[in-house]
């Protein structure tokens, strides 16, 4: 019930935002994404840690003042890099819907559903998300460097018992997001990277559960912008 | 099994080749005899004379000459006149105005009686005919185009000119009141005052509302050619000035590049919970925060901006634009030329 009620609010604030003229443009990108995802995970003061290479795609749709982004990745093969962790697969779908109010900045609500699978079971999380992005132009728009923050607000996630997150709600959660978008003015060539980076808080009594996911991305498509 | 056109087209080239031959030998025939009934008559044997230019306009050919054909009406009329048969020489100075209206009795050769019986004749016989030069060029500015209308019975004669097949504009209708020999001036422009068009034209010649049959000449109009101006070539490269110059480094993306690549490595540190990253430098944020500040100091000098210099911007447009009227000018000048080129008439035969 408490993840319907979330987008509410974020709704009502994206359509409030004034819109700047100066963004009402179109866009359409598609690209192709080479990442390395790391998970980490303390709880009950033992750390699990697994790496792996992972490959994935992206889309955007920009209208106006509107933009729609998408992603998509999957890890066949996170490997243990630290204490008792299992071999374990990841996936991840992310769907973004944002508005511009000017070029520099956008206002963003996002959804992500993110699965690992192990021998020790399958795990979901549902993840909502609300929060700034600011785009700016170093000099030229062939570059544009940008830094995402979104809150994460506080969402239960349902996992397979005997896994080491176990049943949970996180009560903080925190993603950052930083990268490059290099765009030459003549040609559709779209290339770039970003570093995003999430925190996970899950209350406990003495000990709370803390979880950390972050991947490096390098991607290469086309930006057709009108 | 497919008809044998060379042989046909060999045939029916001999054929016309005969025909034409034998229309030049019939000619040829009626002009001698004519002149052999000419000199009859001169020679003091009248009626001889009479009774051979009779017989032989009573067998005159469809296609025989006109101007044969009124010469010996003449002569037979002023024969005729001679014996007193003055009714018999009215009706044929009345068929020789009505072949051709411009036909006149020299006065040299005949008498005074045979020319005020020839002009009374004529007074009375409705008929009309135009005359054009054979072959001339006027210049459409200045000059007309001259055509002789000639009648028997003196009145109102409506010329006209229109293009063969219709399409083409031409002007008139022009009316002149005709006495015996006239000449009208025919401006060869459309209503829209342009030089008439290249085309076939027919000229007409009518007195309506009188038994006289209208007459034609019909004109081939061509333009001929001209001289045109040649174009003044673009100016020179080497003439335009450059329109920027090297504007100033865009500082702003070193300072917005040095920020963003500052949060890449400080945002992470900061979200990041260090029981679980292990409190030491994320190697990943600092290499992505480098190369956006990287990214950022190629920014400075990739975002230079060239300055547009008005001065030499209104120059080049001045020296572009005096080109573009010259040729402009030039154009004009050229389509005028062409448009009010001299105009070769034509005279085509019926």
């Amino acid at each position: 019930m408490r993840r319907r009620v979330w987008g509410t609010p974020a709704l009502l604030l994206l359509s409030a935002v004034p819109v700047d003229g100066r963004a009402q443009s179109s866009a359409l990108t598609m690209a192709g994404v080479a990442c390395r995802a790391r998970d980490a995970v303390v709880f009950l003061g033992s750390k699990e840690a697994t790496a792996g290479w992972c490959a994935g795609a992206l889309g955007a749709l920009k209208l106006g003042p509107l933009v729609l982004e998408g992603s998509w990745f999957r890890a066949n093969r996170m490997e243990p890099t630290g204490g008792a962790a299992l071999e374990r697969e990841a996936g991840e779908v992310r769907g973004l819907l944002g508005v511009s109010p000017s070029r520099w900045i956008s206002i963003e609500a996002g959804f992500a559903v993110r699965a690992f699978n192990s021998d020790a079971g399958f795990q979901q999380w549902q993840i909502p998300s609300g929060g700034v992005k600011l785009a700016i132009p170093l000099g030229d728009p062939t570059f544009t460097a940008y830094v995402r923050a979104h809150y994460l607000p506080p969402m239960s996630q349902e996992v397979s018992a005997g896994q080491l997150s176990g049943d949970a709600r996180w009560d903080f959660g925190l993603i950052t997001e930083t990268g490059l978008q290099i765009a030459p003015r003549k040609g559709p060539l779209l290339l770039g990277f970003s570093y995003r980076l999430e925190r996970y808080d899950f209350p406990g009594d003495p000990l709370g559960r803390l979880e950390q996911f972050d991947v490096l991305s390098v991607f290469g498509g086309f930006r057709l912008a009108k | 099994m497919s008809p044998p056109t060379g042989r046909w087209m060999a045939a029916l080239g001999a054929a016309v080749s005969i025909c034409s031959s034998s229309l030049a030998g019939q000619s040829r025939e009626l002009s001698l005899r004519v002149t052999r009934a000419v000199a009859v008559l001169d020679s003091a044997h009248t009626e001889r004379g009479i009774d051979s230019l009779r017989a032989l306009l009573a067998q005159w050919p469809p296609e025989g000459a006109i101007e044969l054909r009124v010469r010996a009406n003449v002569h037979l009329g002023a024969a005729s006149l001679s014996l007193g048969l003055r009714d018999s020489a009215l009706t044929r100075f009345s068929e020789a105005v009505g072949l051709d209206p411009f036909a006149t009795p020299d006065p040299e050769v005949f008498s005074p009686d045979v020319v005020a019986a020839f002009r009374e004749a004529r007074g009375s016989t409705p008929s009309v005919g135009v005359r054009v030069a054979a072959d001339t060029v006027i210049n459409p500015v200045g000059e007309a185009y001259l055509v002789a209308v000639a009648v028997g019975l003196p009145g109102d004669v409506i010329v006209r000119l229109a293009s063969t097949d219709g399409t083409a504009p031409a002007p008139g209708p022009f009316q002149l009141r005709v006495d015996s020999v006239s000449s009208l001036v025919l401006p060869l422009r459309a209503p829209d005052s342009l030089p008439l068009g290249s085309g076939d034209y027919r000229v007409t010649a009518g007195m309506p509302g009188t038994a006289a049959k209208t007459a034609t000449a019909l004109l081939r109009i061509t333009p001929q050619p001209v001289d045109s101006a040649p174009h003044d070539p673009p100016p020179d490269l080497a003439q335009f000035r450059p329109e920027t110059r090297p504007g100033a480094l865009a500082t702003g993306s070193a300072i917005g590049g040095l920020l963003v690549g500052l949060a890449a490595v400080a945002l992470p540190s900061l979200v990041s919970n260090s029981d679980v990253s292990g409190g030491g430098m994320d190697l990943r944020a600092i290499s992505i925060g480098s190369s956006i500040v990287i990214a950022g100091i190629a920014g400075v000098f990739v975002g230079r901006r060239p300055v547009p210099v008005a001065e030499n911007i209104e120059y080049n447009r001045l020296l572009r634009t005096s080109w573009e009227e010259r040729v402009r000018r030039t154009a004009a000048e050229n389509a005028h030329r062409r448009r009010w080129a001299p105009l070769r008439i034509q005279l085509l035969p019926e």
